[in-house]
């Protein structure tokens, strides 16, 4: 007979949660036991190293678990960064960090040395850099805790599958999710949804968590036998999730709860929507929901979050996420009011959201003008029922070339500098980029 | 344009797809399984897919929201 589990509670983390969970790490199992050796044996190296913050790049969620409990237990700030190469190099650049963690948890030391100190433990995620250079957020483990509940009333241990990358926000919420609730994870480091599906159909998963995108894009890569998960709980962030979305994750898994959730790097953990429909009640405007304000201004949703971050590590990019002087902070996102509802529009700034990871148009261009011929580019969102967006550039050239091959040299110098949702999937060659009467290229807002 | 001549145009997607990725390209027809199957092609090559089908064909079958499919067969049935 399954043991039943604990009643749900709401818990306030004075130390980081025990590695009591096992977590399948690409088809292989890493037992409890063997994460806390990990994690204690990298705690004495962080020790001896003396260092008041490291860097951890990875693409492997066992491996962020284990970084973060070994920071957590040598009271170091521990930043993280994706596996690819070309992502938040110039980042890691400016950290000033003392070391490297690596896939293997050796620490290599960086060069020049780091002297930054520190503030204890805290966890410094990368923000996407949508509205300028990729910045770190600082959050503390308090405050990554705080919307996380205790276990669930269910039987028997469950397992959480991963869809996010594991050193994103999201990502570390569902990895402290599980870690919180003594479930297991699956996590796979190529996290393609069809390789996702490979693993959730060996291994089973009860509960995952995903953008919209991903869910889409799970539900083709699994045909027929998405029927045979049985899935309990569904979560959906990083993206608008919509009625259709929701509808037919309710008609394929019609035994899991269906939530959605509203959350930024900056913001913290805001909301989960359990109602199954899309949007939140607008009697949510009329007082805080999880201790979360949310208001409407100009058609723009905005919010005071006790969970946001303490502010960004380099105090020279700004100290503070894009605030409204009162202690507020603009989402980006357009809503509308509609009866009792408040619907997401999209969002108002120029930032193309692929599957959930964001794009600033000027970065890609900034990539493709460095491509000879290329007289200027302009960069935007493709709307579209699989990704949400795509990132479409139409270029300008500077004389008449062969279209197919300048549109050869652009996509390998894109995919040279750019991770792969930054480089342009449509490409249109026009006469002239179309400005506006400022003489701006025109963003969609 | 007709199921077939969608598929023809999937195909063609699919196979330019792969030459930019340096990949061989491969026969196609309406079994061919889009994600999970044997065809190297991501979620954003399939989006790229979808952007190309609604420009050639004028139709938009995912205005209403999003719709289930699997093979090249059943999504070149969305748009015929």
């Amino acid at each position: 007979m399954p043991e039943a589990r604990a009643p749900c509670r709401k818990t306030r983390l004075a130390r980081f949660p025990p590695l009591a969970s096992a977590i399948v790490q690409d088809d292989v199992r890493i037992g409890a036991g063997e994460l806390t050796a990990r994690a204690t044996g990298l705690a004495a190296r962080l020790r001896e190293a003396g260092c008041g913050r490291v860097a951890l790049r990875t693409d492997a969620a066992a491996t962020v678990a284990v970084g973060l409990a070994a920071s957590a237990e040598a009271g170091c700030e521990i930043a993280l960064f994706r596996g690819e190469p070309a992502a938040d190099h110039d980042l890691l650049g400016r950290l000033g960090a003392g070391a490297l963690i690596d896939d293997d948890l050796a620490l290599r030391s960086l060069e020049p040395t780091g002297t930054a100190p520190g503030a204890g433990f805290r966890v410094l995620i990368a923000t996407s850099g949508t509205t300028g250079t990729p910045k770190l957020a600082r959050h503390t483990l308090d405050r990554l805790t705080a919307r996380i509940r205790g276990p669930a009333v269910r039987h028997g241990r469950g397992r959480w599958l991963l869809a996010y990358h594991p050193a994103s926000f999201a990502g570390i919420q569902v990895l402290l999710t599980a870690l919180i609730s003594g479930d297991d994870l699956i996590a796979v480091s190529d996290a393609r949804a069809s390789a996702l599906a490979e693993a959730a159909l060996t291994h089973r998963p009860t509960l995952a968590s995903g953008t919209p995108s991903f869910w889409r894009l799970f539900l083709i890569a699994l045909g027929d036998r998405a029927r045979e998960l049985a899935l309990e709980h569904i979560t959906l962030g990083g993206e608008i999730a919509d009625q259709a979305t929701l509808d037919r994750l309710g008609c394929v898994f019609p035994r899991a709860a269906v939530t959605h959730i509203y959350a930024s790097t900056e913001a913290g953990a805001l909301f989960a929507v359990k109602d199954g429909r899309a949007g939140f009640p607008a009697d949510w405007l009329k007082a805080p929901v999880d201790g979360a304000g949310l208001r409407i201004r100009d058609g723009l949703l905005e919010v005071e979050s006790p969970r946001r971050m303490e502010g960004y590590v380099d105090a020279e990019e700004g100290s503070d996420a894009p605030g409204t002087g009162d202690g507020w902070l603009k989402t980006g996102d357009a809503v509308t009011r509609l009866g009792d509802r408040v619907l997401f529009l999209g969002r108002t700034d120029c930032v193309i959201n692929v599957g959930g990871l964001k794009v600033s148009p000027e970065e890609v261009e900034a990539v493709l003008l460095e491509v000879e011929g290329v007289a200027d580019a302009h960069v935007h969102g493709t709307k579209n029922a699989i990704t949400g967006s795509l990132v479409t550039a139409d270029v300008a050239l500077e004389t008449a070339q062969a279209p197919d091959r300048v549109r050869e040299a652009l996509i390998g110098h894109a995919r040279d500098r750019l991770d792969p949702h930054k480089v342009p999937r449509v490409i249109r060659f026009v006469e002239a980029i179309e400005l506006t009467r400022s003489g701006k290229k025109a963003r969609v807002r | 344009m007709n199921r077939d001549e969608i598929i023809a145009a999937v195909a063609e997607s699919i196979n330019r797809i792969l030459r930019d990725k340096n990949l061989d390209p491969v026969g196609v027809d309406a079994a061919t399984v889009l994600i999970g199957g044997a065809v190297a092609i991501d979620s954003l090559d399939l989006a790229t897919i979808v952007v190309e089908l609604e420009g050639t064909t004028g139709k938009d079958p995912f205005a209403a929201g999003f719709i289930g499919f699997s093979t090249v067969g059943e999504l070149a049935d969305l748009y015929a």
